[in-house]
């Protein structure tokens, strides 16, 4: 798509009865909670699957979501303060203050993940509408908009560096530096993604999780043997129930591979290294993308299941690497372990030594271990396979098996208490 | 060594025995024979001595640390000798060995590839855990021996040093406890792998490279609160060679260290780099004197020095014209006590300073932006390396200096595709999350979402600015060009300059500082001469009349390098 051309520009009433569940869209009314004045140009309450949500225009509705304890969902489209509330104020003292949509940001930027929060960047984004997306546990990038901390026209007045929109924050850009988490080609797709990802995730921390009735069945398990390696990807589909893997930022560090997914209708938290790309190294960038999927999913009690085929040592900055070390070791929720080939060097590293009650370590058989590959012994060999060594046709059911009892009959979301008040972008 | 030592035959020892060598005794000589007559309290007295002279002085053996020496290196015992206090290194663990040797017949060699104890540094009590390079590579490190000294600097509330120069292979796969079979239990039930994983800076930990590391040895550079690399070495998770065949791969010419084509001073996660072993002790020392022993504890305040008296030099560093460049640094000197500013990673991301230093013996955290970089516009890079720094500051309780004079965030095509957006939110989340106090003093502008941020977003607990200090949404001409955009387009060619200005200038004296203090958007306009001893003074009744911490920063949890 060139950058000349315009997407179409609904206005946030229609993005909103769009997105949500017919006829149950209440626009705000009133003042709100601390905040200026609100209208209803600046969002309302509506019903996404049932459940309810605030849908605001760029975040400026975020506190009544935290408050009403449900999701928020910025619809983010616009040229920030400057539009909003820059000329405005220019004269009156609060220039900086307001512009920058200050109060806003603050709660946004001491919010410590109790509620879900998503952007969707539907038109061109600058400013304070692009603020929001770098503190959002999801972020969908509509083709055609652009995402930038400033436009082309302040950029090329400020710094004469001539760019359009789609090099400075098309989705090409996005897809790549893992700023959006997923990249649409339609309105309607921006629609489904959102109510996809919020479809795994509880209302808020604490509360119960999504769970779906006994899962469809997948196939007869994931599929190995001779032929070339199976990738990430149908690994993950022989395991999770049919048509559940919600991927996230495909395009980003491919060697390992992020997503949502359902377990016999539990909703969980899949990584899993990927063969197929980079021979499944972890590189510093999938170390970014893993860490933010702990996070996320630690913040909102989603179990987390990793399937681990991961060659010798490569080497992502040291920092990076134990920084996601750190991330799966301080995340309280269950955490399942699958090795499906080699868990060597930082591949590793990231399985962690599994030693509460709540975790599982399963290795297929041939699975080997030890950091480096020259050196690596059959994973029956280590203490932390001894769960069990599994055939790929056992493990899904063994999965399910392990979470539906460590969460019990009817689970309730266990948030982390740590990971939530971490960095929310990486 | 060829006489057998149970693990469990340790005797008591008293401290001046374990930390003094036995000079008169030569090494073997006790262990040769033992005549009739000696009573047996004393041969078993003897039988320690003597194994701990062949310890001490062989290590990983006589060939092992000739070749170390030749290498111009150091023996581990070396480097804790000229890190810490004379005389005050107690050895703990002496007689470890590698997990797999634990109920060998030839135990040796002793230490488990790590030699370390409790010590003093500058009479403070710190645990040191340093790689025993005679030991030769790879040897299975016996982690559990490292995450023991950890665990007891833990319990003690000191600081813990690790010294890696060593190619150890992690023995990440043990679960102790999980099986129970004996050689899992070698030194308790504490796993071998994450003794720093859980840190969430409880205690400072310091991690100094002196010599190529790789494997477990690697691990707590990617930490630590301070890591200091010698200059030359390799840092990695992976060992070259065969096996590190990832070394050359692009990944790692973007991420990781190569110090011989200067890759160690660009990445922002060495916080220094040392030309010595002797520098970096005395780095170590130094950065440690600026820290509490233990998150929560009282800060180490040295006796004041006169902060009362104004100082009539200092608005000269900076000049009026705001396109004019200046040292920052010269500014947080003279702020700061004499002498007492340590400036951590000095070439990562130049355009934002970061250092400790002490105000009337008060030691703080200086975050500052450097007009002499890019005018100190504010990169992605600096955000990173700015939330390190504030990570660390708020972990100890370390009041936070923030100096401002920036044009706000370099906007680029580039800068986007670097992440700006989230790394300019987490700066904004750290700045959000700070616990300890905070005090911020714009030099002299500070537009935009950079002043919202470096403010703390009115999260910091002092806001100050200079009588000569721009604050507002934009640099005034930009923001006239953006603003008047339609009105210039209207006007002739030659009348476009004078109307912008006429617009800038306009602009501008909402900028000026009265402008923000009117609605307490600054709390204060200070005067440069004042600057030190109004800050000096609130940080001082600030700490004294601050209630203890109930619970931990947030940030204190925060990953050192993200």
């Amino acid at each position: 798509m060139s950058h000349a051309t315009k997407p179409a520009r609904p206005t946030l009433r229609e993005h909103i009865e769009r997105l949500a569940d017919p006829g149950s869209y209440t626009p705000a009314q009133h003042f709100s909670e601390g905040m200026d004045q609100v209208s209803e140009a600046d969002g309302g309450e509506a019903l996404i699957d049932g459940r309810p949500v605030t849908v605001g225009l760029s975040g400026h509705l975020f506190v009544r979501a935290r408050n009403r304890r449900h999701p928020y969902v910025a619809i983010s489209s616009g040229t920030g303060g400057l539009a909003r509330g820059g000329r405005r104020n220019l004269v009156v003292l609060d220039t900086v203050w307001g512009m920058s949509g200050g109060p806003m940001l603050a709660e946004m930027a001491g919010r410590r993940r109790d509620v879900p929060v998503v952007s969707a960047i539907v038109h061109h984004s600058f400013g304070d509408s692009s603020f929001f997306t770098g503190l959002s546990d999801y972020v969908v990038q509509l083709t055609g908009a652009c995402l930038a901390l400033t436009g082309p026209r302040v950029l090329a007045i400020g710094t004469s560096e001539q760019v359009t929109m789609e090099e400075l924050g098309g989705t090409d850009v996005h897809r790549r530096n893992g700023q959006a988490d997923t990249i649409a080609e339609t309105l309607d797709q921006v629609y489904a993604a959102i109510r996809r990802f919020l479809s795994f995730l509880p209302s808020c921390a604490g509360a119960p999780l999504p769970v779906t009735g006994p899962g469809p069945e997948t196939g007869p398990g994931p599929e190995t043997g001779p032929g070339p390696e199976p990738g990430a990807r149908q690994l993950i589909g022989g395991l999770c129930d049919r048509g559940s893997f919600f991927e996230l930022r495909r395009d980003f560090a491919p060697g390992v591979v992020t997503g949502l997914a359902r377990l016999d209708g539990i909703p969980v938290g899949v990584l899993a290294s990927d063969p197929a790309a980079g021979d499944g190294a972890w590189s510093a960038d999938a170390c970014l993308k893993a860490t933010r999927l702990v996070c996320t999913c630690d913040a909102f009690g989603l179990p987390l299941v990793f399937l681990i085929d991961s060659p010798g040592p490569r080497d992502p900055a040291v920092s990076r690497a134990m920084m996601l070390a750190q991330a799966v070791q301080l995340a309280e929720v269950p955490k399942c372990w699958v090795i499906t080939g080699r868990a060597h060097g930082a591949g590793l590293l990231v399985t962690g030594p599994a030693r509460v009650a709540t975790d599982l370590v399963i290795a297929w058989p041939g699975a080997r271990a030890g950091y480096y590959d020259g050196e690596s012994a059959p994973a029956d060999a280590h203490h932390w396979a001894a769960d069990g060594i599994l055939s790929p046709a056992q493990t899904r059911a063994a999965l399910a098996a392990h979470l539906r009892a460590v969460l019990g009959p009817s689970p309730v979301s266990h948030p982390g208490r740590i990971l939530c008040t971490w960095p929310v972008g990486f | 060594m060829t006489r057998p030592l149970t693990a469990g035959a340790g005797p008591e020892e008293s401290p001046e025995e374990s930390s003094g060598q036995s000079p008169e005794k030569s090494a073997g000589q006790s262990t040769a024979g033992s005549p009739e007559e000696i009573p047996e309290e004393i041969r078993t007295v003897e039988r320690l001595r003597g194994l701990r002279e062949q310890v001490t002085t062989q290590m990983g053996g006589p060939e092992a640390v000739s070749a170390l020496h030749a290498a111009g290196r150091r023996t581990a015992r070396e480097h804790i000798a000229g890190l810490v206090d004379p005389g005050s290194f107690l050895e703990i663990g002496t007689f470890a060995t590698f997990v797999d040797k634990v109920t060998a017949p030839d135990p040796g060699p002793y230490g488990g590839g790590i030699v370390g104890g409790h010590a003093t540094l500058d009479g403070r009590p710190v645990t040191v855990a340093v790689d025993d390079g005679s030991v030769a590579a790879p040897a299975r490190r016996s982690t559990g021996k490292a995450a023991r000294l950890y665990q007891m600097a833990l319990q003690q509330h000191r600081p813990y040093i690790e010294i890696a120069h060593g190619d150890a292979v992690p023995d990440l796969a043990a679960r102790p406890g999980k099986t129970g079979t004996q050689s899992a239990r070698t030194f308790g039930a504490e796993p071998a792998f994450p003794y720093l994983l859980e840190r969430q800076r409880a205690i400072p930990v310091v991690s100094m490279v002196l010599g190529d590391t790789s494997g477990a040895s690697s691990f707590s550079a990617g930490l630590c609160d301070l890591l200091i690399q010698l200059e030359g070495t390799r840092l990695s998770l992976a060992r070259s060679g065969a096996d590190g065949k990832a070394a050359a791969d692009g990944e790692t010419a973007a991420d990781g260290k190569t110090a011989a084509d200067g890759k160690t001073a660009a990445s922002g996660e060495v916080d220094a780099v040392v030309a010595s072993p002797d520098e970096a002790y005395a780095l170590a020392r130094r950065f440690l004197s600026y820290l509490p022993s233990y998150a929560g504890g009282p800060l180490p305040v040295t006796d004041a020095p006169d902060a009362e008296s104004y100082d009539d030099q200092i608005a000269r560093l900076v000049p009026a014209r705001r396109s004019r460049a200046y040292d920052m640094k010269a500014v947080i000197r003279r702020i700061c006590d004499e002498g007492s500013f340590l400036e951590l990673k000095p070439s990562y991301a130049r355009n934002i300073i970061t250092g400790l230093g002490r105000l009337a013996g008060i030691p703080v955290g200086v975050l500052a932006n450097a007009p002499m970089r890019m005018a100190g516009g504010l990169t992605p890079e600096c955000c990173l390396k700015a939330v390190s720094f504030v990570c660390l500051c708020d972990g100890f309780g370390i009041p936070l200096l923030v100096l401002q004079d920036t044009p706000g965030f370099l906007v680029s095509a580039q800068a986007e595709r670097d992440r700006a957006i989230v790394r300019v939110m987490t700066l904004l989340q750290a700045m959000s999350l700070i616990t300890v106090p905070t005090v911020s003093v714009v030099i002299r502008k500070a537009f935009g979402l950079a002043f919202v941020i470096l403010d703390g977003n009115r999260a910091v607990d002092l806001s100050l600015a200079w009588p000569g200090a721009e604050i507002g949404f934009m640099d005034p001409p930009v923001a006239a060009n953006v603003l008047f955009e339609p009105q210039i387009k209207q006007l002739p060619e030659q009348e476009r300059a004078a109307f912008l200005a006429a617009k800038a200038a306009e602009l501008g004296v909402g900028f000026e500082p009265y402008g923000v203090a009117a609605n307490l958007t600054i709390d204060e306009i200070v005067e440069p001469g004042a600057t030190r001893s109004v800050v000096a003074s609130y940080l001082r009744t600030s700490l004294a009349e601050r209630p203890p911490r109930t619970a931990p920063s947030p940030l204190a949890s925060w990953p050192r390098w993200y």
